[in-house]
């Protein structure tokens, strides 16, 4: 048994040999492409937070539904949000017109008092109806990202088209809490819904 | 790279551990000065994240996104049967422990033995040491190469802290390694930042007191945050079959901390550290002494403790390209008064995910583990040699490849690893995923993957008992490892398809084929005199060996079904079939009919999960569980409910029941141990939380 133990000592001791060997030679050989692969790229999370930023711009709020007093325009996010780093690293303290957006986090059951925007990330998933629905008639701009989204009664829906970023606007459910959606914004989307529930003669978007 | 070596010198008292360093150390400088000096070029390459607030809206839509962390990939598109717990499932689960919430995952096969032990695995080969299913605590393995499987008592995390479980059924291999034959479980804790400020739980019910825990969340501004935590849980020990006391109360206590800092607009940094103490007896029949020979049923105490420090450091190279450097110590401890193991693991381990062109989506990763244990030979249980230092040596690559974008994508993956039982191994994976349109998923993939040997599969003698024999001479009964014991090696095929139907309704199926060669079986020794230990006594052996191969087929299905918008329904349902046969020449007479018997053949479940009014959320499961022939349990139906109630912000409180439909029945029994197995209670708890 012996014998056999020193064998095997020796045959593992050249594969690890070998491994170290094949471990540096990796290493050294994969140093970036770096530079010349700097394309028109961006962390998904990053490029959604600008969208959101522009959103702000984008839509009228009803008279007295933005804080007189405290200048701010408040995008919720639930707290336990996986992405709420980038969108707080993205747009924190970015002014829009005359006020600053802000990015506050809710409690599970926290109120949405407060709050002018609303991000349901596609993890929110399963409390999405619920959430869509308590605020369905208050002036809050929703923008998510499931399928049921819209469906839900949500506003703004983002979508990927491959590796690009798209929405679609469910104007309705704008209408119903009062904010209007510039004429700009709706054009750049892939698909309008009205009152009506047809598309405003855009091609239903495949992707 | 002194500070690594110093960090053992200063760390480690293990003797052969420390020698064994010096002797590596060499090569893992070198292997770490490389990833240093890889790592050191690239700072000067990183530039600031430009300013997306600042392009219009034409241009943002003209970008390309990519996801940061490495290939997380929604479980929608992956191709593999993937089941995530999240964060939300957690706090409405009731759940009390990892064991409790992984039911839900369909597909997975969990078993409570006792009120500290449980069987988990996915399909087939379960048992108190599922040796297939390779489980991780944020990057840190927890799977235990001396008797290979998971002691699922000693490592419950708060599940406060647990940002979400990962749960992929069939081979992992080759992107998480050996082991990774039947399932992966990715058990993944939230980043500190998400854990601000004070939390304070607490909980009794007729079953125990469990998760008291505090814990506390701070940071230091644009730098980072940290947490730290304390928890103890002490569950009452079951009736056994007979109604004794199973004298299997379990206590754990468990404190730690986590740090996640920014270092740059590039780098990140986490570590997190742990440290455990705890206890959970059992009643075993073990061999008592030699001379007289005696064998008796007794009420044993397994205490366990460890800590462990992890550190992992990210890095952002590009949108296109990032890193992760991880490197872990882990230490831990276990026995009671038949055995005593001592095992110390040092891990370091680099990834690097990169996206090459428009169609290619690459993995690649090197690792590098050294293990040093330490045991104290009992009558019971001996490992020859006490003492064994074992290292590990890992390399992988994973390529996505889109073919048609959006539509097809092929994956190709492999790894190759190198230990010190079996050498060389090579473990391929290769999947494709069609998808028609957004809706619907069409997957298939074949794998190889390895179980490779334990410390127990290699070294291990059991004396299962000591009984009088012929002319007074004793006979000591026992069960050997052997040196030359192979891999179990697996090639699985499976397909599957998830679809959602409609809005309300998606569905998740999947079916697959599993071929094992080389499994483990019990082959008969002959009988023998031996004199050590002493007295002379006749020794009636059998042999671990490779004499089995085997097939196994199934079905899983899963689906979610929103009712109402406050109301979901999530049913599911698992087929499992199972043959093992001997290899021309084995003489298995255990582990194949144990193998075929232990793993129900029809599983199915069903969760309600209903939001009240007034902040009130019920939730129930019901599980059904076929009979185990090999094990002699019964089938058996069981209903678990809670109701939570969110009273304001910060205050939350639980009531939990678990077991409602049938009280004092069993779920599992060791085939081949000695354990006697716990009869589950019904039970009833509350738990209340609260967070400032």
């Amino acid at each position: 048994m012996h014998r056999e133990l020193n064998n095997s000592e020796r045959k593992t001791g050249r594969g690890r040999t070998y491994i170290l060997v094949l471990f540096c030679a990796i290493l050294l050989g994969s140093l970036e492409c770096q530079p010349t692969c700097a394309q028109n790229t961006a962390e998904e999370y990053q490029v959604k937070a600008a969208f959101l930023f522009h959103f702000a711009q984008l839509v009228e709020w009803p008279a007295g539904a933005l804080n007189a007093s405290d200048q701010s325009i408040n995008l919720c996010i639930f707290d336990d949000e996986p992405h709420r780093r980038e969108l707080q690293n993205t747009i924190e303290g970015k002014p829009v017109g005359v006020r600053v957006m802000h990015v506050r986090l809710l409690d599970q059951r926290q109120n949405i008092q407060g709050c002018n925007m609303l991000f349901l990330s596609r993890d929110e998933g399963r409390r999405q109806a619920a959430i869509l629905r308590s605020v369905h008639d208050l002036p809050v701009l929703t923008v998510g990202e499931t399928d049921t989204f819209l469906a839900d009664g949500g506003m703004i829906h983002f979508h990927l088209d491959g590796d690009k970023i798209r929405f679609d606007i469910n104007a309705a459910g704008a209408d119903l809490s009062h904010l209007r959606i510039s004429s700009r914004l709706l054009l750049l989307a892939t698909s309008v819904t009205h009152a009506n529930g047809i598309g405003a003669g855009k091609e239903s978007y495949a992707h | 790279m002194e500070s690594f070596y110093g960090f053992f010198r200063l760390k480690l008292p293990d003797r052969s551990f420390l020698v064994h360093c010096v002797r590596v150390s060499r090569r893992v400088r070198i292997f770490a000065a490389t990833v240093l000096i890889a790592s050191a070029g690239l700072p000067s390459l990183s530039q600031q994240t430009p300013d997306l607030t600042q392009k219009s809206l034409e241009d943002l839509m003209n970008i390309e996104v990519t996801s940061v962390s490495k290939k997380e990939q929604t479980t929608s598109q992956a191709a593999a049967a993937v089941f995530v717990i999240s964060r939300g499932d957690i706090s409405r689960s009731g759940a009390l422990s990892i064991p409790d919430l992984l039911r839900m995952v369909p597909g997975l096969d969990v078993a409570q033995i006792d009120a500290g032990k449980w069987a988990i695995t996915a399909r087939g080969f379960n048992g108190q040491y599922s040796d297939k299913l390779l489980v991780m605590i944020d990057g840190r393995t927890v799977y235990t190469p001396i008797f290979a499987g998971v002691y699922w008592d000693s490592q419950n995390v708060p599940l406060d802290s647990i940002e979400r479980i990962e749960v992929i059924r069939g081979p992992g291999a080759a992107v998480w390694g050996a082991n990774a034959v039947n399932g992966v479980i990715n058990i993944i804790t939230r980043n500190a930042a998400d854990t601000q400020g004070g939390y304070v739980g607490a909980g009794i019910g007729n079953i125990g007191t469990g998760t008291e825990s505090i814990r506390y969340g701070g940071n230091a501004g644009r730098v980072g945050a940290y947490r730290v935590y304390a928890e103890g849980l002490h569950y009452n020990s079951l009736p056994t079959f007979t109604g004794l006391d199973g004298h299997d109360d379990w206590r754990l206590i468990n404190g730690g901390f986590r740090a996640d800092t920014t270092l740059s607009a590039k780098d990140s940094l986490t570590t997190e550290g742990r440290a455990y103490a705890g206890d959970a007896g059992e009643m075993a029949t073990v061999p008592i002494s030699l001379l007289p020979p005696v064998t008796a049923t007794v009420a044993l105490n397994d205490g366990y403790s460890g800590w462990n420090l992890l550190t992992r450091w990210n890095r952002t190279i590009s949108p296109r390209s990032d890193t992760s450097l991880q490197v872990y110590f882990d230490r831990t401890t276990r026995g009671d008064t038949t055995y005593e193991v001592g095992l110390n693991t040092f891990d370091i381990d680099f990834q690097h995910h990169i996206k090459v062109g428009t169609q290619q989506d690459v993995v690649w990763g090197l690792g590098y583990r050294l293990s040093s244990d330490g045991t104290t030979p009992t009558l019971r249980i001996i490992f020859t040699p006490n003492n064994r230092v074992t290292q590990l040596f890992s390399s992988f690559a994973q390529d996505d490849i889109t073919i048609l974008p959006n539509r097809l994508h092929l994956s190709l993956g492999a790894r190759i690893e190198h230990n010190d039982y079996t050498g060389l191994g090579f473990e391929p994976s290769g999947s494709l995923a069609w998808t028609p349109d957004t809706k619907n998923m069409v997957w298939a993939a074949i794998s190889g993957a390895d179980r490779t040997p334990s410390r127990a599969d290699h070294d291990f003698r059991i004396n299962y008992a000591a009984v009088p024999g012929p002319g007074n001479m004793p006979i000591l009964i026992s069960l050997i490892g052997v040196p030359n014991f192979r891999n179990e090696h697996l090639t699985a095929y499976q397909a599957g398809y998830r679809s959602t139907l409609t809005s309300r309704f998606s569905v998740d199926s999947t079916i697959f084929y599993n071929r094992y060669r080389d499994v483990e079986s019990v082959e008969p020794g002959s009988t023998a005199i031996e004199t050590i230990p002493a007295p002379v006594h006749l020794l009636m052996s059998s042999y671990l060996g490779n004499g089995l191969y085997g097939e196994t087929h199934g079905i899983e299905l899963f689906a979610n079904w929103k009712v109402a918008s406050a109301w979901t329904l999530s049913p599911g349902y698992t087929f499992f079939s199972m043959h093992v046969h001997p290899f021309a020449g084995s003489q298995d007479f255990t582990a194949a009919a144990a193998d075929e018997g232990g793993t129900p053949d029809h599983q199915a479940q069903l969760r309600s999960t209903i939001s009240l009014p007034r902040n009130l959320q019920w939730n129930a499961s019901m599980y059904f569980v076929n009979r185990l022939p090999a094990v002699s349990i019964p089938s058996y139906t069981r209903v678990d409910t809670s109701l939570i109630w969110h009273a304001g912000e910060r205050i939350s409180v639980s009531l939990v029941g678990q077991n409602l439909l049938r009280n004092l029945h069993p779920e599992y029994a060791g085939s081949s141990s000695s354990v006697q197995s716990g009869m589950m209670e019904r039970s009833a708890y509350a738990k209340i939380t609260w967070s400032y």
